[in-house]
């Protein structure tokens, strides 16, 4: 019998920007 | 039969990404400045390394995580406009048939 693997805890994806590399 | 419009996505080249905890930081060499996604967002930048399009995406993220589609096709285009007007990404032929 197949079985699927588990789907892992969705969260909306997000993108952070954290200021100059200096 | 060939699509012929920029509707793949790829990360930016001068891009230079290193995982850390969950996510993955994001440093572009270009804009000198760094950037973080979360673990989805992370999967979806690793997705992306090479060309891909945004219906594929969704696809790998659908059948990854627990989301509606819907969902998930909001939650990706949002992010990929958003890494679009960071100069993280961006838009190539998709070159395979579609």
């Amino acid at each position: 019998m197949k079985t699927s693997t588990p789907k892992r805890e969705y969260e909306t994806p997000n993108l952070e920007a954290h200021g100059s590399i200096e | 039969m060939m699509s012929t419009s920029k509707n793949a996505v790829v990360s930016s080249p001068q891009v230079v990404a290193c995982e850390f905890g969950s996510g993955v930081a994001l440093l572009d060499l270009a804009g000198n400045t760094y950037f973080s996604l979360n673990d989805v967002g992370a999967f979806i930048w690793e997705q992306i390394r090479t060309p891909l399009p945004v219906s594929e995406i969704v696809d790998r993220v659908t059948a990854t995580y627990d989301v509606e589609p819907a969902r998930c096709v909001s939650d990706v285009q949002t992010l990929l406009s958003r890494l679009e007007t960071a100069g993280l990404i961006r838009w190539e032929q998709a070159e395979h048939a579609g």
